[in-house]
């Protein structure tokens, strides 16, 4: 038993690290970039827009700097890109054309700047000889400037937490900017004030390239190569538990975030497994006793058709009858149409008895809506496993024996039928939280669920990132659960060479 | 010679079973309904009418516009007007196959290729509107000017057609509205009739139309109106939210001024084709991969397992939301691929285990002494005896699929500008619960599909298994 859960357990994170691959492709593999929002309007027109997740360009590069998505995606080979090349895509970039002399379009043009940029840490000796190059034409070096610039303005640390030697960097890394963002002031630089900038450039250049590696040795650009991808960035954020900030808020940490709201969601999704347990096994016994009677077959036609129901109708049902407009007997006032709990005004008054019924009124409606499906399915599945048991020998033997029928349908079927339910429910963990998502949103609920849904709304890529680990995790673990769940409650059963 | 009848096959066998359930019949009636509402959505709610005799000319511009793709301009639309035409004949061979096996085969490959043959050629090959007169199209700009006649030169038929029919039936529509909320109807937005009347009033231009079809109107002869609505369901139909909240349901009108029947006649189409689809793609994914961790087992089989495994500890739903937010592509077919990628490892685990039970029966044996490969054993020994018990599988996954979809759509992550049950769905929540006259319909309708296939499912699984 205890070496199962040891290999179990070990192999948790293998799995998880698989996940983690998993949505790192689909983060960096699907069109489009996490944080670029398209839409098409009314009138069919495709609209992109960066600037409704980012309030400007300066904080959408600030984003991809921090997360990493300036960095190429498996290895990093741009430090060992050529000169010729470097010369070749500043011709390009001056002039709007292709390699074959055709005019670029716009998302060409925009692609190949952004790219370049990006490259642009790796290239700083390179572009700057270009800058200082006083054969080459006034728009190029102009050109390479601004990418010089762009590569030497290194990001600075930001977040709530940050530590005295990290802004002693920041400042200096403020000082660095600003000095390089002034040389970018005059847009019509003449010769000579372009050799002036060179100059000067090239003086903060040789001051810089010591303690910045501007231009890597052969074994820090192996290093480079592998450490300063996006993988590795990512994988690193994951391992250091550093899920971020909110978007909108970089006080409020994501982690901080989710644990404040985590209290509604398992409670959601905790008390159904309970309710279920008990209601299922109960249920499913009834039918399984009455095998085949109208009973039976009234409540198996009940169960599916309540199993097929889904869950965004039956929500927004129990609010407007039941909540709103009271078209069910003996609701009036009793149910709350959203929320938790109260405002905190009244709530603040209750006592702890008041405050529990107060929870529970709020409460019973969201949870009906998330019960009702896994509640459907799971009796149909007792009553299954319960007919299953029944035909089982030992079952004849009891009943050979002259224990009473009672007692039998309990100790005997019901115990054996609840090891199905219990490994159902168990494993259903990560579903119910995904469940509970369109219940939380639809009752305003601020829980889990709808915080991910917010996020993704609002293109909070830090959560949306957390929220789809966390999800895994969750059912991971329940998957576990049901594994040590069956091992508990049939002993018949050995795990150690079940795997 | 004594003929004896033949013995009953296993199809027949499931079939008079199936028969046995009355519930399962009645999903099974009721998903057929809906599947014609699908396929003939046009007959119901379109724009143009069936058949029109004007000018003593009997005209169809329902057909004449059924493949032209700026009236359809979803291809879902177009695939299903053709399925109007090779749907009769497939049901020809349904009838005809106990009588004339070899016949209802050919019928039903003639019905399948057709299908997929004009489907391929309006999409490659778009048709011409046929709302212009090319011939009389003057080329230059200078030689076109603005007066009515000389407009309606370079407008066909079918043009004039048009223009006769929405006069029409605005003012059909104007008339029932009036009719339903009596004398205050000015105080709110305009019909479509009262905005042209309100336009004619400044325009010249609109003054000479507005004679012209009160000329053309009386030649009109006999008119064949779709059944319910006479709006297609990318019109334009007008109407106002404090419109609808006086107005009876089949009057409605969505949030983007489009009339709501017709939304709803239509969005059948877009349920059935996610639930077939991801039903497709979903067995396309779980049969070789199940088949080959099953009959090969061993480290093949671990090494599949833990991959599921794995696959299935991602929450589904999740990860939809997921994907859908970061591909940012909110196309149907982008939804169905994911629903159908994070759903086929149930039916993976179940035809593997379907195959660690076959590959030990003796015919398996026999197979391997006869020297036969991998693969026949596979294909033409193994997976015909393995898949059977899967078929029951099938409603439920189906069923699955249409509720995800819709559900995404609900969250508003499905395709925009689309029919889709979820996105009416959607449209009634955005301004629930006063609005939430616009989300009852399709959310009945779609609870009545999802119950009838969950029906059909459970008499399948008991046909399939008669003893549990």
């Amino acid at each position: 038993m205890l070496a199962y859960l040891v290999r179990r357990l070990l192999l948790l994170p293998v799995t998880l690290f698989c996940i983690l691959l998993i949505n790192f492709a689909l983060i960096n593999l699907a069109p489009g970039d996490p944080v670029t929002i398209s839409e098409i309007s009314p009138e069919g027109a495709k609209r992109e827009d960066r600037s409704f997740a980012f309030g400007s360009d300066e904080r959408w590069l600030q984003f991809r700097e921090r997360y990493g998505l300036t960095l190429p995606i498996f290895f990093n080979d741009w430090p060992n890109l050529t000169m010729s090349y470097v010369q070749l895509t500043i011709k390009q970039l001056t002039n709007r054309l292709h390699r074959d002399k055709a005019q670029m379009s716009v998302k060409e043009y925009d692609a190949l700047r952004m790219l370049f940029g990006d490259q642009s840490r790796y290239l700083m000796p390179k572009l700057l000889a270009i800058v200082s190059d006083e054969k080459s034409p006034t728009s190029e070096r102009r050109m390479a400037l601004r990418f010089f610039v762009r590569g030497g303005s290194l990001p600075a640390h930001i977040g709530g937490t940050v530590s005295e030697q990290e802004r002693k960097i920041n400042q200096a890394i403020a000082k660095d900017n600003a000095f390089l963002h002034q040389m970018l002031f005059a847009p019509q630089q003449s010769q000579a004030e372009l050799k002036e900038i060179a100059i000067a450039v090239e003086k903060w250049y040789s001051q810089v390239e010591a303690s910045s590696h501007f231009a890597p040795t052969a074994l820090q650009k192996i290093s480079i190569f592998f450490t300063q991808t996006r993988l590795c960035r990512y994988l690193s954020r994951i391992l250091t538990l550093d899920f971020g900030t909110m978007r909108n808020d970089d006080n409020k940490l994501v982690i901080h975030e989710v644990t404040k709201r985590l209290k509604y969601s398992l409670t959601l999704s905790l008390t159904p497994l309970i309710v279920t347990f008990a209601f299922c096994l109960l249920c499913g016994l009834t039918m399984a006793w009455w095998h085949n009677s109208w009973l039976d077959h009234s409540l198996n036609l009940l169960l599916l058709i309540l199993y097929a129901l889904p869950i965004f109708v039956v929500a927004p049902w129990l609010i407007e009858t039941v909540a709103l407009r009271h078209y069910i007997p003996f609701t009036h006032t009793l149910f709350p149409l959203s929320g938790f709990t109260s405002s905190d005004a009244v709530y603040e008054q209750m006592t702890s008895l008041q405050r529990l019924a107060d929870v529970l009124a709020h409460i019973a409606l969201p949870l009906l809506a998330i019960m009702y499906g896994s509640l459907a399915a799971n009796t149909r599945l007792a009553r299954t496993a319960a007919l299953e048991v029944a035909r089982q020998d030992y079952v004849r033997t009891a009943k050979a024996k002259g224990i009473a029928p009672f007692s039998i349908l309990l100790s005997h079927i019901g115990r054996n039928a609840s090891i199905t339910i219990v490994t159902s429910l168990a494993s259903s963990l990560g579903v119910i939280l995904g469940g509970s998502l369109i219940v939380e949103t639809l009752f305003e609920i601020d829980g889990f669920g709808k915080f991910f849904y917010d996020a993704i709304v609002n293109r909070d890529y830090n959560v949306i990132l957390f929220s789809a680990l966390a999800g895994s995790a969750l059912s991971l673990i329940g998957y576990l659960l049901a594994d040590l769940a069956y091992t508990w409650l049939d002993p018949r059963l050995s795990l150690e060479d079940a795997i | 010679m004594i003929s004896s009848p033949l013995p009953e096959t296993w199809h027949q066998a499931i079939w008079r079973r199936f028969k046995g359930y009355p519930t399962g019949m009645l999903g099974l009636f009721t998903v057929f309904l809906f599947a014609a509402v699908g396929i003939y959505a046009p007959l119901l709610a379109s724009s143009n009418p069936i058949a029109i005799l004007y000018d003593g000319t009997w005209y169809f511009p329902l057909f004449r516009y059924l493949f032209y793709g700026e009236f359809y301009t979803k291809n879902i639309d177009l695939f299903f007007n053709i399925l109007m035409f090779t749907t009769p004949i497939a049901l020809l061979a349904t009838l005809l196959q106990r009588k004339h096996p070899f016949c209802a085969l050919c019928l039903a490959i003639i019905a399948a290729v057709a299908q997929l043959i004009f489907f391929a050629f309006v999409l490659a090959f778009p048709l011409k509107s046929p709302a212009f007169n090319i011939k009389n199209t003057p080329h230059t700009l200078e030689q076109r000017s603005l007066s009515w006649p000389s407009i309606l030169q370079h407008l066909s038929t079918y043009a004039h057609l048009n223009l006769i029919i929405h006069d029409i039936t605005s003012e059909k529509q104007d008339k029932a509205i009036r009719s339903e909320i009596g004398a205050r109807a000015d105080e709110w937005l305009p019909t479509l009739w009262q905005l042209k009347q309100d336009y004619q009033k400044n325009s010249p231009l609109l003054q000479e139309q507005r004679l012209w079809l009160n000329e053309e109107r009386k030649k009109i002869g006999f008119i064949a109106m779709p059944l319910l609505r006479p709006f297609h369901w990318e019109d334009d139909a007008a109407g106002s939210e404090q419109l609808n909240q006086r107005l009876p349901w089949w009057e409605l009108t969505r949030s983007n001024r489009k009339d709501f029947v017709a939304a709803l006649c239509f969005g059948v189409r877009i349920s059935l084709v996610v639930g077939f689809l991801t039903a497709a793609l979903v067995l396309v994914l779980a049969i070789p991969i199940g088949a080959i961790a099953g009959y090969f087992g061993g480290m093949t089989d671990i090494v599949v397992c833990r991959f599921m495994e794995i696959w299935e500890a991602m929450p589904a739903f999740f990860m939809l939301l997921f994907v859908v937010a970061i591909a940012q592509s909110k196309s149907i077919f982008l939804v169905i691929a994911i629903i159908g990628l994070f759903s086929w490892t149930g039916f993976a685990r179940y035809l593997r285990g379907e195959m660690l039970k076959q590959r030990s029966l003796p015919y398996v044996e026999a197979c391997h002494a006869l020297g036969l490969n991998h693969s026949r054993i596979i294909f033409s020994h193994l997976l015909p005896n393995a898949i059977p018990p899967l078929i029951s599988l099938i409603p439920f996954a189906i069923m699955g699929a249409i509720s995800s979809e819709a559900g995404l759509s609900f969250l508003g992550l499905g395709e925009e500008q689309s029919c889709s049950w979820g996105i009416l769905m959607d449209e009634g929540r955005n301004s629930f619960p006063s609005q939430s006259y616009l989300l009852w319909p399709a959310a009945s309708l779609l609870t009545i599909l999802l119950i009838a296939i969950a029906l059909i499912g459970d008499a399948l699984r008991d046909a399939i298994d008669p003893q549990k």
